[in-house]
């Protein structure tokens, strides 16, 4: 009898660990597959495919990668262009989120619900109603030829009502105390948001930081629709590099690589707020 | 005096902070909004507003004989099956996770990867495995024997949907299996030894008391899956910017996009608005669904 139960657990047990680890390997396999290829010889990926590359490594792929090539934006380029490009209506766009969600959990003044009920409903409207009249526009102001980088920077500084909602319940968790506090000693509220706001509420900026960032980074729409081929991100960088490459995989798997290494290593490194953000995020809905 | 002074600039200031997002919505939303609601009855050629005359509804008509934009809406349906495999992939994994595993963490720091990687480069790896003459995938399949010709998965009408598939289910587990997780947590314990004491399988308890517990994680999965099949771009412009075998790779945005792109070579913007249009109604529609089905079938205790 307590054999038979034995048994079941160690059947049950054997079931739940294979289907992990099947899983497991159906994530990691491509993966192994692109970095391995990204290491042969060009000569060896023309042919039979072979795991294990018999003519030995090699760091050609990414020394193509990493290649300045005329008239379009090489990879490292790309890299300091996309930082660019987006630290800034992230860090913006971070504060202004931060600072609305203050004033509507601290802060007393008429209409805030109306305002709070208005913010959330603006996530309602899909992005892509403004796509073509936001063209338009920013080509009226003369921006998409002389500055096209604006149309990526600009609208996120403003701050968005998904994070206005997060920051919010961060917010919530200070006591009122802490805030009166502040006051009694003579502060204004916006000294109060930066001296004692900001630096309690530090984790949830990093996990809204850290979605935010790597949002931006890996965003390729925006980009394609506004940037010219002299001006890239590093991903419209990377799809045109590999397009060049045509053919020649250990350099096109190189430059891929070399474009989520940023990526991987903040999620490495800061996992906890990564999470954090998302399921924050998930639990609202 | 004083005192109610400080009052009055206080609720200024408040005001003008809680208002900033929305500012940034009506400069950067709702003008393009309002503009949109007036090209889309217009036609114009490429970007020159000054040519628009009114055509009524005749944007509309247009769009609706377009074979291409209903093949295209029509293709969501593909992208959407990939997201509920996807979905229900995800709740089988993070059930096995909830079972008290070793190293549950490294499991599921495993599965998020995707998430974290660049659509365009986990697009180029799989045009890497299905490549037709040297790929991984054809030449495993014929080694063993299973295939004695490659098999052009990105060039042919009955493999290409395969491939997509694979690769859609692939890149989308790991967000969902962060949030099951999570949701799992929350399930109390006492139910199931309750239920345990009462002679329920682990199976039917799981059906039972897990599933409609989680209901409402699943629930917001499923939308903002549905949300995002609307919205599917980047994983097909990359593998197949042509618009794949009969089309089969081209999405509503896709479409859109590919219109946009040729304003400069004279594409009718008002139509392109007019889709703009029409998708964003589908996602409202969704979204408001959403709202009224969650009351019906999800589970909020």
């Amino acid at each position: 009898m307590i054999k038979a139960k034995r048994r079941k657990e160690l059947l049950r047990k054997i079931i739940i660990y294979s289907g992990l680890i099947l899983f497991a390997l159906f994530v990691l396999v491509p993966f192994a597959i692109m970095l391995i290829s990204s290491f042969k010889h060009k000569e060896e990926t023309i042919g039979s495919f072979t795991w294990w590359p018999k003519m030995g490594f090699t760091l050609q792929g990414y020394i193509n990668a990493f290649e300045k090539v005329a008239s379009s934006t090489s990879i490292v380029e790309g890299f300091f262009n996309t930082l660019w490009i987006i630290i800034p209506p992230t860090v913006l766009g971070l504060l202004t989120s931060t600072l609305a969600a203050y004033a509507f959990a601290k802060m007393r003044f008429r209409g805030k619900n109306v305002m709070f009920g208005l913010l959330i409903a603006t996530m309602m409207v899909p992005g892509i109603a403004t796509l073509v009249p936001s063209y338009i526009i920013w080509d009226y102001l003369g921006v998409t030829v002389n500055a096209p980088f604006v149309p990526l920077m600009i609208p996120g500084m403003f701050g968005a009502a998904a994070c206005v909602f997060f920051m919010r319940q961060a917010i919530y968790a200070i006591p009122d105390s802490v805030i009166e506090a502040s006051r009694i000693d003579g502060i204004g509220p916006f000294g109060c948001f930066v001296r004692i706001v900001l630096p309690l509420v530090k984790p949830a900026l990093l996990s809204q930081g850290v979605l935010g960032f790597v949002g931006g980074y890996n965003d390729y729409f925006g980009p394609l629709i506004y940037l010219k081929s002299d001006y890239q991100t590093l991903q419209i960088a990377v799809s045109v590099f590999s397009d060049r490459y045509s053919g020649d995989w250990p350099s096109i798997l190189a430059a891929n690589i070399v474009a989520i290494i940023p990526t991987v290593l903040i999620y490495i490194f800061v996992q906890k707020y990564f999470i954090e953000g998302i399921t924050a995020g998930g639990e609202k809905g | 005096m004083k005192q109610k002074r400080r009052l009055r600039k206080e609720e200024v200031q408040g005001i003008v902070f809680a208002n900033i997002p929305l500012l940034g919505f009506c400069l950067f939303g709702l003008i393009p909004l309002l503009l949109s609601l007036y090209l889309c009855f217009n036609t114009f050629k490429g970007l020159r507003l000054h040519t628009a005359k009114f055509v009524g509804f005749e944007n509309f008509v247009e769009i609706f004989q377009d074979e291409l934009f209903w093949q295209s809406l029509g293709n969501t349906w593909f992208v959407l099956l990939a997201t509920v495999t996807a979905l229900i992939l995800s709740i089988v994994i993070s059930a096995l996770i909830a079972t008290n595993v070793r190293g549950a963490k490294g499991f599921k720091a495993i599965y998020f990867v995707p998430y974290v990687c660049s659509m365009v480069a986990i697009t180029f790896m799989w045009k890497w495995i299905y490549d037709y003459n040297y790929g991984m995938l054809n030449t495993t399949l014929m080694d063993w024997g299973w295939i004695s010709e490659p098999i052009d998965w990105l060039g042919s009408a009955e493999f290409y949907r395969v491939a997509m598939f694979i690769l859609l289910v692939w890149s989308s587990t790991g967000f969902n299996i962060i949030l099951l997780t999570a949701a799992l947590i929350g399930v109390p314990r006492e139910l199931h030894e309750a239920a345990e004491i009462d002679g329920a399988g682990e199976v039917k308890r799981f059906f039972k008391i897990t599933l409609p517990l989680i209901s409402p994680t699943i629930f917001y999965l499923l939308v903002t899956g549905l949300i995002g099949s609307l919205q599917e771009f980047t994983r097909f412009q990359v593998m197949t910017p042509d618009g794949g075998p009969g089309y089969q790779g081209m999405t509503v945005v896709f479409y859109l996009y590919k219109q946009l792109f040729n304003a400069s070579g004279g594409s009718d913007l008002g139509v392109a608005s007019a889709m703009g249009w029409i998708i964003a109604v589908l996602i409202t529609i969704v979204t408001v669904l959403n709202f009224r089905m969650q009351r019906k079938w999800v589970n909020y205790d």
